[in-house]
């Protein structure tokens, strides 16, 4: 039975010998009508195999994207609006030094939820104001020297004046002032959110 | 050079001219196949199909996953909840997985139909062992979701390695990286899953389609390809690849790959069930005393793998005999797949219990599904009170931790401190107890049950029963104070 097959498949290979030249091929032997016939069956062929190509592809790359799409990611206070976190009692909040914090800081990235310690300081002179210790410019965090009673810039030496205000460049604006308030005894605030990242939201859904 | 010539190299294109890419498609494209365009030849084009979706959708699926004790699951329960196409890709990962052993065996029944295993040896033994490798990619990727499914079958895995007379305790060993199944065996089995093994099953195809070239007759004088006979093939490869992919996408879109629960919080007396492709080793091992169940699980797949890799060298007098004969040993492994997986089936559905179970566990897989996704929260580092605060919070943590742990019961000391050391500190080859209950499985419950019947919990068998040798409140004594380790 193979034997036969295959004798078939000899005969037809030596009754119209098919030369492969690039895209076009010439059927040798043949009328040109029949050869326009099988010119269109052989667009036909090429097209089917495309076609499942492109939609496989399609749908897989479909699905690639959405799944790949990046995600908002949020911190505490977007979460909460009224997210207050505690960060000193008013009563080690005396005096006239400024005072440094770190605060946790709630960071929700897709499938986790970790902290991050942000500095903040309290200026317990001008009222328990609090300023993030985030240099406007380049995201560095500030220090307070105390000698000269300025918050200074280790990357790129802005310095700005013990309200937050700016002295000298290159940051282009002072120090962020944070939201605070006081319960029961404690300064708290409402913590900032990092550079604010303008991206799809969270979706959910299948398929 | 003339202008015939010029005007020939332009057309021929930039990259034609400077790289090898005409002669890697002619080289693609130029294997003579002798016999006629045919619908049975179309699971070669399956098989490729599938190995690009698994391709494809691992790479995706890696972009989140987190191979370790504490994310895996959340990862992945992310993927299936909160993201878009996550669930539908997933889906096609896993059932993928197992349709894929399943169109290369069909590929081979093909193969050995037409008498191409005595024809193209080397091309029959790539996909034996291609074949091999998608089964071993199964295995690993199984226990990735680490959910009580993939869980158990990893415990139930390493079990298995373990039973095997003097390498048995070092296989296990080096098959989960360490005593016991835990976050190193899942970062084994992830560098397994995405690495070693597709690295090998790409290997493999790039092999088979570039240098493992065989016709099955003597090439001709003119190594003419058949374009009309390719142009045919390929139409047909397409339309079935084509009606695959819908199949498999709409199934994939209507039943989400099951994810249970994190493997923590998987309830006592789970049932677990391998993936589709080895439910025929599992209803195997179920016949077989536990002494030889290793031996049976190993040999078994090797020996049928072994005759599918050796099947070209079956001679016979006569070429229709020669057939006969490597159908009928196809057919025979074949049917012994397929008839224990369906008994397994047949068996899970007829067991009134076992029915109960499974159907209360892919309710439990639903009801997780259903439910909204909760992020993995760190601990917070909560540094709030610099000086005094933390100072008075960690002199209570180190209150906590120096108290000294009450001492053991008396049963313990009786009957279990021969082995586990009177702290249940553990003794040379019997593991300590230590911090046993921040394990997933080993609640004070689940202690209990393991007094009764270790083996139940997947234990090795070195440790005996004692559900006979100790009252219900000595158990319960024994338990409440190894939690509390």
């Amino acid at each position: 039975m193979c034997c036969a097959r295959r004798e078939i498949a000899n005969r037809r290979a030596s009754v119209a010998p098919v030369i492969f030249l690039e895209r076009e091929f010439i059927l040798a032997d043949r009328e040109n009508s029949v050869e326009v016939r099988d010119k269109l069956r052989r667009r036909i062929l090429f097209w089917i195999p495309a076609a499942v190509f492109a939609s496989v592809s399609a749908t897989l790359a479909a699905a690639a994207f959405r799944f790949l799409r990046p995600r908002e990611q949020t911190g505490a206070a977007r979460d909460q609006p009224s997210g207050w976190t505690q960060v000193a009692p008013l009563t080690e909040l005396q005096g006239t030094r400024v005072v440094g914090r770190t605060v946790p800081i709630e960071q929700r990235a897709g499938w986790s939820v970790t902290f991050k310690n942000r500095m903040v300081f309290i200026l317990p002179p001008q009222n328990n104001l609090v300023l993030s210790a985030v240099c406007p410019h380049e995201g560095c965090d500030v220090e307070w020297l105390d000698s000269r009673g300025e918050f200074i810039c280790p990357c790129h030496d802005s310095r700005f004046a013990a309200d937050g205000t700016l002295l000298t460049g290159p940051a282009k604006s002072g120090l962020t002032k944070i939201p605070a308030r006081v319960v029961e005894g404690v300064l708290e605030i409402q913590p900032p959110v990092d550079a604010p990242i303008a991206m799809l939201p969270e979706t959910r859904g299948r398929g | 050079m003339s202008d015939a010539d010029d005007k020939d190299e332009t057309r021929r294109g930039w990259l034609v001219r400077r790289t090898a890419v005409e002669a890697v498609l002619t080289n693609l494209l130029d294997e003579p196949a002798t016999g006629a365009a045919a619908w049975t030849r179309t699971f070669a084009g399956i098989v490729a199909l599938l190995l690009a979706i698994q391709l494809f959708t691992g790479v995706l699926l890696a972009f989140y996953y987190v191979p370790s004790d504490g994310s895996a699951h959340a990862t992945v329960a992310y993927m299936e909840k909160a993201l878009a196409g996550g669930s539908f890709l997933r889906s096609l990962h896993f059932y993928g997985s197992q349709l894929l052993p399943l169109a290369i065996v069909l590929h081979l029944a093909g193969m050995c139909w037409r008498g191409a295993d005595r024809r193209k040896p080397v091309g029959w033994l790539v996909n034996v062992l291609l074949l091999s490798l998608v089964l071993a990619n199964g295995a690993t990727g199984y226990s990735l979701p680490w959910d009580a499914r993939a869980f158990f079958s990893t415990q139930v895995a390493s079990n298995i390695a373990g039973g095997f007379p003097l390498i048995g305790p070092y296989t296990r060993a080096w098959l989960v990286g360490g005593a016991d199944v835990s976050t190193l065996t899942l970062s084994r089995f992830y560098a397994l899953h995405v690495i070693v093994v597709p690295a090998a099953l790409l290997l493999t195809v790039v092999a088979r389609l570039f240098v493992f070239k065989e016709s099955s007759a003597p090439l001709t004088a003119s190594p003419m390809f058949d374009c009309a006979w390719a142009r045919a093939q390929l139409t047909r490869n397409s339309v079935v690849i084509g009606i695959v992919f819908a199949a498999l996408s709409v199934y994939a879109g209507m039943h989400p790959a099951p994810l249970g629960p994190a493997a923590e919080s998987a309830p006592a007396g789970y049932l677990p069930r391998p993936g589709a492709q080895f439910i025929w080793l599992f209803q195997l091992l179920k016949y077989a005393p536990a002494s030889v169940a290793s031996m049976l699980a190993l040999f078994v797949p090797g020996i049928l793998l072994g005759a599918l890799a050796l099947l070209p060298l079956l001679n016979a007098r006569s070429k229709k005999l020669r057939r006969g004969l490597a159908l009928s040993v196809f057919a025979s492994g074949t049917l012994l797949v397929a008839g224990l997986s369906l008994i397994s089936y047949l068996e899970d559905a007829r067991d009134p219990r076992i029915r109960e179970r499974l159907a209360a566990q892919s309710r439990q897989e639903e009801e997780f599904r259903n439910s909204p996704f909760v992020p993995l929260r760190a601990t917070t580092d909560s540094r709030l009170f610099d000086d005094a605060g933390s100072k008075g919070r960690s002199a209570q943590d180190q209150t906590g931790a120096l108290t000294t742990p009450s001492a053991a019961p008396a049963a313990f000391l009786n009957h279990c401190a021969k082995c586990h050391g009177e702290n249940g500190a553990g003794k040379s080859i019997y593991p300590p107890l230590t911090g046993v209950s921040r394990q997933p499985r080993r609640a004070v419950e689940d202690i209990i049950a393991i007094i009764n019947n270790p083996s139940s919990y997947g234990l090795e068998q070195r440790m005996p029963s004692f559900a006979n040798k100790l009252t219900e409140e000595e158990k319960r004594a024994i338990a409440i104070w190894v939690a509390s380790l």
